[in-house]
């Protein structure tokens, strides 16, 4: 009886293992969010490979979890990519920071500062001008933790201030390297109550497009759940004569030309 | 110096470790500690050990507030500057601290250096201390501690001293200088008229380096770590939220940042541990009895639950948040002092 028994054991064994390998190697379910979903346009050709999603596994201050995205997927000739979507499926409002790269760009490595409400699951999507997609996701949990409960100060009138802009200090020629920005701003999200008990307009720093000679190279676009004083960095080529603009939601704007 | 560095927050880890390094030296050769202190001053009527807590209570003080005035460290961005703090908790949680700093026979920073040379008493309370400090602060306690905060906070005007002296007319200058230099010069008095402490170089003198330390902490997360678009959390010596930071570290690394407070701890255990083995101190020691284990296992659960409400311990409120003159600090350390009280006299009406 013992015996016999063996070999049903040892196949249910190896078809365990086959049926959790042929899991790990199909698509990732698409989550359930619905501003992801209405940007995927052909939901059964996402690929998967060369697109990442850097984010601390447990992060304690969940205002500002540092975020990277990088891009390496072998592309055809004459295809770039166009945007980079990041959304947080916990969040109020799933969108996080939009990366919008010009061809001019070759290498695609993306940081910025992120919101998250709870753990969750967070999503890259990457689009290209020949309409192929990549989708990455990566779970962060969030940690309730203390000292972080800053004052309910009123900060709907501060605009925008002091932008700064930090560029590579030893660049080579033809080789990218790192450039960061910054502004300063609180980014209310108008989800946020004072102690008495009025929400907060909210007011953000809508986009920032940095271009040469009237040509864009980059436009990143913030959400609500973008950090406050919103930080990017990417990398560029050649890194002269450029034009920072950041635009808020009032439409008013702060030009710097490096 | 700073070329050595790829990026300001390596150079912030690789001084927070020479940091630890030093001060797990000089206090194990100091044996610095308040408890002890607090100990022989009340019940053995020998205040060296005390008094040298006092000297560097006014050194950290002195050059920490230099630090602000000359190079211009901002220490209202430190953890101990809350303009809506609740001091209830604040003092429930120094009192906590005290008794179980007490019943465990040493306080959090004390247990690091104890553990560096050998002492497996102290390695049982910090992981004890550890875990219950992140269970305070983002565990199963942690939603209630929340929820008291919220009901417990009081809006203050001003989060620290001088600036309270400032909104009472004084002009900012004078009102950083006036209680800095009345505080460093009363504890220094009080300190140095006891000549027991003056033949004692052990006890000034680790004073003194102790108190140093302090403001170096500050000036490599402050003036090293300083950057416009990614600055380090402002921080010195303190050791509650440090020890569980570490205990975190060793199972998330793959998904989680180094920062200062763990080189910072790391430090003090490789600096005690080398201190100890050249001087012969080295020695290993455990507990002898399960009554002494139990007193042990609650001082370190009471040290890590205090420690998360009080903002710090003996060594974090007592000079690191005095340093700044905050607000937070005098209910925290008043707490302290008087669960240490409370502690030392459970302990000396019912021995071992």
């Amino acid at each position: 009886m013992k015996g016999s028994l063996r070999p049903l054991g040892l196949s249910l064994c190896i078809a365990t293992v086959v049926l959790a390998s042929s899991w790990t190697f199909a698509q990732p379910p698409l989550p359930n969010l619905a501003a992801l979903q209405q940007a995927i346009t052909q939901a059964d050709a996402l690929e998967t490979q060369g697109l990442n999603l850097n984010l601390p596994l447990v992060a304690e201050d969940g205002s500002a979890v540092p975020l990277k995205v990088q891009f390496n997927a072998p592309l055809a000739e004459g295809e770039w990519i166009t945007q980079l979507r990041v959304f947080a499926s916990g969040n109020p409002n799933a969108e996080v920071i939009d990366f919008e790269p010009s061809a001019a760009i070759s290498q695609l490595e993306f940081s910025s500062r992120i919101r998250l409400s709870e753990s969750q699951d967070v999503y890259v999507l990457a689009s290209s001008n020949q309409g192929r997609q990549w989708l990455a996701s990566r779970q962060v949990r969030v940690t309730l933790s203390g000292c972080l409960m800053s004052g309910d100060e009123d900060t709907t009138q501060m605009g925008m201030s002091q932008p700064r802009i930090a560029l590579p200090r030893q660049a080579q020629a033809g080789k990218p390297a790192e450039i960061r920005t910054l502004i300063n701003h609180p980014m209310e999200t108008g989800f946020r109550e004072t102690a008495s008990g009025e929400t907060l307009a909210a007011s953000l720093v809508d986009h920032l497009v940095i271009s040469r000679a009237g040509e864009t190279l980059l436009r990143v676009k913030f959400y609500t759940g973008t950090s406050a004083n919103p930080f990017v960095s990417f990398f560029l080529d050649q890194q002269d004569q450029l034009t920072f603009t950041w635009t808020d939601d009032q439409g008013q704007q702060i030009q710097e030309t490096r | 110096m700073l070329e050595l560095f790829s990026d300001h927050r390596q150079g912030v880890l690789v001084f927070g470790a020479l940091l630890g390094f030093a001060y797990g030296a000089f206090a194990q050769w100091s044996r610095f500690c308040l408890l002890r202190g607090l100990q022989h001053f009340w019940y053995q009527r020998d205040g060296r050990k005390l008094r040298a807590f006092a000297l560097a209570m006014a050194t950290a003080l002195l050059c920490s507030q230099s630090l602000q005035l000359i190079w211009g460290v901002d220490l209202s961005q430190s953890l101990y500057m809350q303009r809506a703090p609740s001091f209830p908790l604040l003092l429930l949680g120094g009192i906590l601290f005290g008794v179980g700093m007490s019943l465990a026979n040493a306080c959090g920073a004390r247990s690091l250096v104890l553990a560096g040379s050998g002492n497996l008493r102290a390695w049982v309370v910090l992981l004890i201390l550890g875990l219950s400090a992140y269970m305070t602060l983002s565990g199963i306690l942690a939603p209630w501690r929340a929820e008291l905060e919220g009901l417990t906070r009081i809006q203050l005007n001003s989060a620290h001293l001088p600036q309270s002296l400032t909104q009472l007319g004084l002009p900012t200058r004078l009102s950083h200088l006036l209680p800095t230099f009345t505080f460093s010069a009363l504890l220094c008095f009080w300190a140095l008229k006891s000549a027991e402490l003056r033949q004692s170089p052990r006890d000034w003198l680790g004073g003194i380096i102790i108190g140093l330390l302090i403001a170096l902490g500050w000036a490599i997360t402050g003036l090293i770590g300083a950057d416009d678009f990614d600055p380090v959390r402002l921080a010195s010596l303190t050791f509650v939220a440090p020890i569980g930071e570490s205990l975190q570290y060793l199972m998330l690394a793959s998904g989680m940042p180094a920062s200062f407070s763990i080189t910072l701890v790391a430090g003090i255990l490789l600096g005690s541990a080398t201190r100890a083995l050249l001087s012969g101190e080295w020695n290993w020691e455990g507990y002898s009895s399960v009554p002494q284990m139990q007193r042990g296992l609650l001082g370190g659960l009471c040290m890590g639950v205090g420690g998360v409400l009080a903002l710090g311990c003996t060594l974090g409120q007592g000079l690191t948040g005095f340093s700044t003159l905050a607000w937070t600090s005098f209910p925290a350390l008043f707490g302290i002092l008087l669960g240490a009280r409370l502690g030392l006299n459970y302990l000396a009406r019912n021995p071992l």
